[in-house]
């Protein structure tokens, strides 16, 4: 796989990660988190990607910052989901967008990076009531994966 | 700063800084986790990720 990615950077904490978008909107920070789903299982993680807003001092999953680099910000964040797993192999994650479109767009970052993440990944996705193994071109409203 | 992991197959490439720090207090991410239980503990998880619940 030599999909372009951009370099993640991480602090102290397996469970924050940040990286910069770089394209025609200018330079936007990313974070990535990862959540105790603690009150579900102690080994339940939420995927969250969103953006930092300088002016508001906060963070958002809702902006659509459209600065042309969305394959190279879903292989990063792919790239951290296999770095966290690597520090807890335990770990099962779940990840829904806030909208049909945005799990569109994670469903085809997940077919864009799919022999790395089949390798390394269970990956379910949930559609019609129930979970099922991933299968690409169907639309997913959530996803689970753990490691192989 | 260094980095801590490369996967040969996938390049991955993550830079430990000590320097970034979470600033927490992340309204949109608890609210999706809050979300994320709910979901969860409605639908429940494919058996084969039960086992290691």
């Amino acid at each position: 796989m030599h999909l372009e990615k951009y370099t993640a950077v991480k602090g102290d904490s397996d469970f924050y990660y940040e990286f910069y978008s770089e394209g025609p909107k200018g330079r936007i920070r990313k974070i990535v988190r990862l959540m105790s789903l603690t009150e579900y299982g102690n080994d339940y993680y939420n995927l969250y990607l969103g953006d930092w807003l300088e002016a508001e001092d906060r963070f958002s999953d809702t902006v659509v910052s459209n600065n042309m680099d969305r394959e190279k910000i879903l292989a990063t964040v792919a790239a951290i989901v296999v770095d966290f797993t690597a520090a807890i192999p335990h770990a099962v994650i779940f990840a829904e967008g806030n909208t049909a479109s945005r799990n569109r767009l994670y469903q085809m970052g997940i077919s864009a990076n799919w022999k790395v993440i089949n390798e390394y990944f269970d990956l379910h996705g949930f559609k019609d009531g129930k979970w099922e193994r991933f299968q690409k071109n169907r639309n997913y409203e959530s996803f689970l994966l753990r490691r192989k | 700063m260094g980095k801590v992991s490369t996967s040969k197959k996938f390049k991955v490439d993550i830079i430990v800084d000590k320097s970034i720090k979470d600033r927490g207090n992340d309204p949109a991410a608890e609210e999706k986790a809050r979300r994320a239980v709910a979901f969860l503990k409605k639908h429940g998880v494919p058996k084969s990720f039960e086992k290691r619940k």
